[in-house]
């Protein structure tokens, strides 16, 4: 029994020292185990919040190109008259447009429920722990704290500081519904507050003034600075942080800078179609035309041997084997100078590569306010005001973008002889007096003064026919600056700009001038427009008919206004602008040579074949001879050369506020 | 006994070749630790601040940073990256530099390029880093990374357009 007991204690204790081994053994490997599990697992998470990080990112990234396309859209709607009504309103605030932008950028729930369903996972669990629907006031909130009701903060109306561009300034009214919905209005203005804070004196520019421009991939100047207005917004946003309790992952609230730069057009060739630069249509290649500056085409294509400092274009750039821009070649940039290492070759080099394009960036959108025909028709609409009226900004829409409506002084063909002959019967002539406009109807055979009497010597507009046997209206530009003295009224000052249009509203015998225009229609011919330099603002004329530049126009210089610095022997000329959508050169039968110094634009609309902008043609036939045309195209650097009637540009920006360091 | 000391010395063979065979399979997955958790947190960081810059410039060593000269597009030890300042004047510049001597990834914030002659890291992206290079390809920007196994992982970036 006690041998058979000792036996087993022995038994027992082998087996015990067994387990211990195995036991620890099996705990130490379980230690190990658990380690790298541990170490997996920790990793696994790591990797799912830099997943998630980046998917935050990537969703701020693609909101933030979604409001630069809706913005400039939000806000023409609310220029346009009855704009204020509910439920045209209602889609054009702050509010409405981020979350269109949270829509459009698709940033919310990965998978839709219906097509969860239909894949057969509506019933599972996401693992997905930022996949929510996300609520525009939760992520987006006003950058300045005490604006905390408003939506998105306005930049108007603040002190001005080296943290933001300078303000503009409007009424408390304007800047608090600027805070509801983007306001693009001329009562908004730089002031004293952004005096210094611009390069030029804002008393006489309070519109456009001379601004640092944005240092971006696109660039429309070629310069650090622009003739532009800066409308700027700013707020906050963090998409991660709403998702906080689900996902514990510490983000940052980002500032944002929204900015819409009003851009009358500056450079020497602006295209706001698609342009072909550096030949004629008949594949002649420009001999005699010089370009300094940028150029501007919606998509530029540029063709045999051409030459200019920089390009910026909206939809992409194609060069010719022998294309040469700022100091690059061809060679060099590939006819795709997108495609190449071109670009960051340049900029590796602390340059600025001379060819841009917007679409070329998500978050830059620049848009000509382009109304192709309509630009030159003051009848497109009875809007006739430069106030909107019940609509959102206080600015109309119709005046804002259609030349001929801005113009101080109009003229309407208001009869014709009849609808088979559109020889003009009667005009009315309106300009700007003591403040309101008067108008004056002349009627043939009545007072509209015969051109070989006394009086009729001095009266700036007559009819005529033109030597291809078209209708025609004479305008005589040097003297209508004197009849407006006549009459008493404004100087040139305020009087600087003339739309030419027929008023075929009210009389049913009058024709709207087609395009291209017919054998019959009427046309205006350009007379007596050498010296314009009573013009001091500079002078404009925009019709809806063929112009007919008969002889020299501008070609007395001016006193060079404050500001401008011309290059050594170079003279100033008063601006001028004129806008037609058929040009001819020269009134005689027989082409004839032209010369051009300035710019050249096009309002072109959706054309499939380029636009040739340099195709200036004159005699009856509208004949191009290359030989004949010369031009010395150059920007306009400063807003006094600006002339009264211009085409705008907008361009919208939005841009992270990085946290100042010199300036905490 | 005999059998008792044979099922011992099994016990503790096989034992022992699972400690082994856990600490070898350890010692392999330590050796990724780079590519699986180490190299994504350093894209992440480069890539959310390259996204937010305008625009950035590579050097191939600290002196061509400091003077702001002979810029490459490959080859690459330096990425400057700059910041525009939001009234369109100002600029900020992030520099981050391979540290060679020392296998280190820093991250610098300076005002000028010239103060990085002076300038300590703000701080450190990576202390496990055997190589670093910047290069450009077809407009974009490219981040080689080696490990300290040299194991090689390439991402891509591009500034803020």
């Amino acid at each position: 029994m006690k041998n058979y007991s000792s036996h087993h204690t022995a038994r027992h204790k082998q087996g015990f020292a067994s387990i211990l081994t195995v036991t620890s053994v099996g705990i130490a490997l379980l230690i190990v185990m658990i380690s790298m599990y541990e170490n997996t697992v920790e990793s696994q998470k790591a990797e799912a919040n830099h997943m998630l990080r980046g998917d935050y990112q990537q969703r701020e990234e693609a909101f933030l190109r979604a409001m630069t396309n809706i913005i400039p859209n939000r806000a023409i709607i609310g220029m346009k008259d009855n704009s204020w009504q509910w439920s045209t309103r209602r889609n054009l605030s702050w509010k409405q447009i981020i979350d269109d932008a949270i829509t459009q950028s698709n940033s919310e729930i990965a998978i839709d429920s219906d097509i969860a369903s239909s894949l057969g996972v509506n019933t599972m669990r996401s693992g997905n722990i930022g996949d929510n629907d996300i609520y525009s006031m939760d992520v987006v909130s006003p950058g300045f704290s005490e604006q905390y009701w408003q939506h998105i903060s306005s930049g108007a109306n603040r002190t001005a500081s080296s943290n933001y561009p300078p303000p503009l300034e409007t009424t408390n009214y304007y800047e608090r519904r600027d805070s509801r919905y983007p306001i693009i209005s001329h009562l908004k203005a730089y002031g004293s507050s952004a005096e210094g804070w611009v390069h030029e004196d804002v008393n006489k520019y309070p519109q456009f003034n001379i601004i640092n421009a944005p240092s971006m991939h696109f660039n429309y100047q070629a310069g650090d600075t622009l003739i532009a207005k800066h409308n700027w917004w700013v707020f906050k946003m963090n998409f991660a942080d709403q998702d906080n309790n689900t996902t514990n992952l510490p983000s940052r609230t980002k500032y944002f800078l929204i900015s819409l730069y009003e851009i009358p057009s500056q450079l020497p060739i602006n295209g706001a179609s698609f342009t072909a630069l550096g030949a004629h249509s008949d594949g002649t290649e420009w001999s005699n035309i010089d370009i300094q500056g940028t150029v501007f085409g919606q998509k530029v294509v540029t063709e045999g041997s051409f030459t200019t400092d920089a390009i910026a274009s909206r939809k992409g750039v194609t060069l010719s084997d022998n294309t040469i821009v700022g100091d690059l070649t061809t060679g060099i940039t590939g006819n795709n100078p997108f495609a190449s290492n071109a670009r960051d070759l340049e900029q590796s080099k602390g340059k600025t590569f001379p060819i841009s394009s917007a679409s070329d960036g998500g978050r830059v959108s620049f848009i000509p306010i382009n109304r192709g025909l309509e630009f030159y028709d003051r009848y497109t609409s009875n809007k006739e005001s430069i106030n909107s009226s019940n609509s959102v900004s206080p600015s109309s829409w119709d005046y804002y973008s259609i030349g001929a409506k801005r113009c101080a002084m109009r003229l309407d063909v208001i009869d014709v002889t009849a609808a088979d002959n559109q020889t003009p019967t009667a005009i009315r002539f309106t300009y700007q007096k003591n403040g309101t406009t008067e108008s004056q109807t002349f009627y043939k055979g009545d007072n509209w003064p015969n051109p070989d009497t006394a009086l009729g010597e001095l009266f700036p507009f007559h009819t005529q026919t033109t030597t291809d046997g078209r209708p025609a209206v004479s305008v005589h530009a040097e003297r209508i600056s004197n009849y407006l003295a006549s009459q008493n009224a404004e100087s040139t000052e305020i009087n600087h700009s003339l739309s030419i249009n027929v008023d075929y509203i009210s009389n049913i015998s009058i024709r709207p001038p087609a395009f291209p225009s017919l054998d019959d229609d009427i046309s205006i011919v350009m007379l007596d427009a050498k010296d314009l330099s009573a013009y001091t603002r500079g002078f404009s004329l925009v019709t809806n008919m063929r112009l007919i530049i008969a002889d020299d126009t501008n070609i007395v210089e001016t006193a060079t206004p404050d500001g401008i610095t011309l290059p050594y022997e170079e003279k100033y000329y008063p601006p001028l602008s004129m806008f037609a959508p058929e040009k001819r050169f020269g009134s005689s039968n027989n082409p004839v040579p032209v010369q051009i110094e300035g710019q050249l634009g096009s309002v072109t609309k959706n054309n499939a074949s380029p636009t040739r902008i340099a195709d200036l043609k004159s005699g009856a036939s509208g004949e191009v001879v290359p030989g004949n045309i010369s031009a010395t195209l150059k920007p306009i650097s400063h807003p006094a050369a600006l002339p009264p009637i211009n085409m705008i540009n907008w361009m919208v920006v939005i841009r992270e506020i990085h946290p100042n360091l010199s300036n905490p | 006994m005999t059998v008792a000391i044979v099922v011992g010395l099994m016990v503790a063979g096989i034992s022992l070749t699972l400690f082994n065979s856990q600490l070898a399979s350890y010692r392999i997955l330590k050796a990724q630790n780079f590519l699986i958790s180490e190299a994504p947190q350093v894209n992440n960081t480069l890539n959310r601040i390259v996204s937010r810059a305008n625009f950035f410039r590579m050097y191939a060593g600290m002196n061509d940073a400091i003077s702001s000269e002979n810029a490459v597009i490959e080859n690459g030890k330096i990425l400057a990256l700059m910041f525009q300042g939001t009234d369109d004047n100002s600029q900020s510049f992030a520099v981050i530099n391979f540290d060679e001597g020392n296998s280190r990834l820093d991250y610098y914030q300076v005002n000028s390029m010239a103060e990085l002659a002076v300038a300590s890291p703000s701080w450190n992206i990576s202390n496990s880093i055997k190589d670093a290079t910047f290069y450009v390809e077809n407009g974009v920007l490219r981040i080689k990374l080696v490990g300290p196994n040299d194991e090689e992982i390439i991402y891509s970036s591009s500034t803020l357009r």
